[in-house]
């Protein structure tokens, strides 16, 4: 069975000492401040690490979003001379995703503009703003660890998933927002699937549970203010089959890659305590992801 | 409109975008056709916008016809067309084949566009992509006139496919200055049917028929360009119908005697209350005290009541988006300034909430004291403002304890700002209707320790 070990190999000697830049991106619907205490966690751990935990219009479409990150990093001269960590939480992991890729292949947009022409179709002015973005005047970065929390990596999440979220955190979601195409369709997993980028990945899935499983029990999302002071079984927005790359239907940049160094874990064996708006703050998530932190 | 002029348009829609590339995946040679096409033909260019979508074009009670040659696996090629494009799900896509169309073409109330079917047989921009085929006739003189009659209305044996005939006839006609004229002919042609109907004891409409007579009238309503064109078909179907033909507890008869006042909106849902029931349908009429009913306020369109069925019908399987269909609601002001503005409409403003009725509570009630539940939804501009949602969502989300809804579309600017109501643990106990009296229940259960009972449960099973 894979383990962090196998994968990713033993941990480095006096890894304390490591000063990464680690991106911490959050998901749909939120925004940097429920994540400022994984990034003292983080910074505890790696007291020479720097972290960039930021808020993003989360609104826009993941593409533009993983564009931004990616030129904001080509143009960041503290982030130039570290090693590179993403850290995303559900959507804000395929922000990540499409950030890595675009670091380590920065042509990639100007040298496959139909297949990114075809992902921004119904906006005109979203492809425009993409090449404008200019990232293939930088040279290639590596990013050292990609992790996703929880994030929708292999395909697209139901209606109902969406609008259980959107009551967790008391959000009104607009019917439109490029966003939402995103997790509700597969235009961005028909993206990424023609590319391959060797990046490590980790994907921490907080469910064991796929599906709206239909039982007596009221669903998490009943009682949603008053959600996170449960403890309440499953995450319940993202299956763990849907944060897992290697169940994916469609290929991936990820596993696609010859050399692709991947693991999937799940917080918890039997997937019990633990919700997907908060798992990020589950002391044995940040363990999983420390643990890596240490081993890349 | 123009051969070319339709071809770009058609290649400027998002949806058909994405259409052809998946036809070009999948190889397989896609038609569109009947209404679709038909208000692409007739839409107003004033009111095409640039963010336009295949989806402005689809009546709000309609659907999307798609013509496949025999042989092909449209089921696949559909469900491929749901994961591609956004709210593809949120409408009905039904496949038909060119013979069927053919049958279409020539039934009684055809018109020129009703003769038409675009195909794709490319990708986008390339040449030849986009090839518009007559099934009847000639491309050019039906692009010309593409509400001209073709087929004449039959007299149809049973009055009631008549009067439904002769609504949708009206509904496309009215489109045209001279659309009233059109109608004197059919419609003394009904009076005569109806009066020799009535001598030889027709008994009243069935159901199903009353049913039908219901949605014709819905779209009539909510697609006229002229709000007092549809009351004038109201008004001659009123007076031509007789009452004893009008079934017990109908809406028909409800909808025909409706007397509009001056403003106000006008609203109608169609729905499934739960996968196993028949469609139905509601009209509604806003109050004109309501500041939402002049477009102003919070809420763009009255909070719309639905009567689901609550009952667990199918607890083995995981769920899925759209079990029980889809639920359209649509709305329509009937001051022409107003409905302007809602063909303005910025829909990425706006965003789907419902609330959980109690027995006997009021919808307003409701809003003030209960949990607002946030859903995906889609929501069109035009004349009539129509929202489309996943309405067995609702009962999952309230664990099957409530059968009643209000939902309605509220400005995210204002939704995002408000306090929200205090999360009120459900109060109902037991779901609605089933073997209990309607009185609202004044000794809330303490749902939070039922929860935390549950999930222990629940635990101890995965454990």
């Amino acid at each position: 069975m894979d383990s962090a070990e196998t994968i990713f190999g033993s941990h480095r000697a006096n890894w304390e000492a490591w000063n990464p830049y680690v991106v911490i991106r959050h998901g749909i619907m939120s925004d940097d401040t429920p994540f400022q205490n994984l990034a003292k966690f983080i910074q505890t751990k790696f007291p020479n690490a720097i972290i960039d935990n930021q808020p993003y219009p989360w609104t826009d479409s993941v593409v533009l979003n993983g564009a931004r990150l990616a030129r904001a990093l080509q143009t960041s001269h503290v982030a130039d001379e570290r090693p590179l960590v993403f850290v995303g939480h559900s959507m804000g992991g395929l922000v990540c995703r499409v950030a890595n890729l675009l670091l380590r292949e920065p042509g990639v947009i100007s040298g496959n503009r139909q297949i990114f022409q075809n992902y921004c179709d119904d906006d005109r002015n979203a492809f425009t703003t993409l090449l404008g973005l200019g990232l293939q005047r930088y040279p290639p970065m590596r990013v050292h660890l990609l992790v996703t929390i929880g994030t929708p990596n292999s395909g697209a999440m139901l209606k109902a998933q969406l609008g259980a979220l959107a009551d967790v955190l008391g959000k009104v979601i607009s019917v439109k927002f490029p966003s939402l195409k995103d997790l509700n369709t597969a235009r961005l997993f028909r993206l990424l699937q023609y590319f391959a980028v060797d990046t490590p990945t980790l994907s921490i899935s907080g469910s064991g549970w796929n599906r709206f499983k239909k039982s007596s029990a009221p669903p998490v999302f009943w009682v949603p203010n008053a959600a996170a002071s449960f403890s309440l079984p499953n995450d319940m927005i993202v299956e763990d089959r849907s944060v897992d790359l290697s169940q994916s239907i469609l290929p991936n940049e990820v596993l696609s890659h010859p050399a692709a160094k991947y693991l999937h874990l799940r917080a918890y064996r039997d997937c019990t305590d633990v919700i997907h708006s908060t798992m990020y703050n589950h002391l044995e998530v940040r363990n999983l992801l420390i643990d890596c932190m240490a081993r890349v | 409109m123009e051969l070319a002029a339709l071809v770009n348009l058609l290649q400027s829609l998002p949806e058909i975008r994405a259409l052809m590339r998946c036809a070009h995946r999948y190889k397989v040679r896609v038609g569109l056709s009947g209404g679709v096409l038909r208000n692409i033909l007739i839409a107003d260019p004033n009111t095409i916008f640039d963010d336009r979508s295949l989806f402005d074009f689809v009546d709000p009670f309609g659907d999307i016809d798609l013509v496949f040659h025999g042989g092909t696996n449209d089921g696949v090629f559909i469900q491929a067309l749901l994961s591609e494009i956004a709210d593809a799900d949120s409408h009905v896509w039904d496949p038909q084949t060119p013979e069927a169309r053919k049958r279409i073409a020539k039934c009684p109330g055809a018109v020129a566009a009703d003769r038409l079917i675009a195909w794709f047989k490319g990708l986008p921009g390339e040449d030849g992509a986009v090839e518009i085929e007559a099934v009847v006739g000639d491309v050019k003189r039906l692009l010309d006139g593409p509400l001209a009659i073709e087929v004449g209305l039959a007299i149809q044996e049973n009055p009631a496919s008549q009067i439904r005939q002769l609504i949708k006839f009206a509904r496309l006609q009215l489109n045209l200055h001279d659309g009233q004229r059109r109608l004197i002919e059919p419609f003394a042609a009904l009076e005569s049917q109806i009066r020799q109907s009535a001598r030889s004891e027709q008994t009243a409409l069935t159901k199903g028929h009353s049913f039908r007579i219901e949605l014709e009238l819905a779209q009539l309503f909510m697609t006229m360009p002229i709000w007092t064109d549809a009351r004038a078909v109201q008004n001659q179907l009123r007076d031509l119908i007789p009452k004893a033909w009008l079934p017990e507890r109908s809406n028909l008869a409800r909808i025909l005697s409706f007397e509009s006042r001056k403003d106000v909106r006008v609203g109608a849902a169609l729905y499934r209350p739960s996968s196993r029931k028949p469609l139905k349908l509601d009209f509604f009429s806003s109050d004109p005290g309501d500041d939402s009913s002049s477009g102003i306020g919070q809420n763009r369109v009255p909070f719309t009541r639905l009567r689901l069925d609550n009952r667990d019908e199918r607890a083995c399987c995981p769920y899925n988006d759209f079990e029980d269909g889809i639920a359209s609601v649509a709305w329509r002001h009937t001051n022409p300034e107003i409905t302007r503005g809602d063909q303005q409409l910025e829909s990425s403003e706006y965003g789907l909430v419902s609330f959980p009725v109690l027995p006997g509570q009021s919808p307003e009630d409701a809003r003030q004291q209960n949990r607002r539940i946030p859903m995906l939804g889609y929501l069109r501009r035009g004349r009539s403002i129509v929202i489309r949602f996943d309405p067995a969502y609702l009962k999952l989300a309230t664990a099957r304890e409530f059968s009643t809804f209000v939902i309605g579309l509220v400005s995210i600017a204002v939704a995002d700002g408000e306090n929200l109501p205090p999360t009120v643990p459900p109060q109902s106990t037991e779901p609605e209707g089933q073997g209990r009296d309607d009185k609202p229940n004044t000794s809330p259960k303490p749902q939070i320790e039922e929860e935390e009972e549950e999930t222990r449960e629940r635990t101890a099973v995965l454990a």
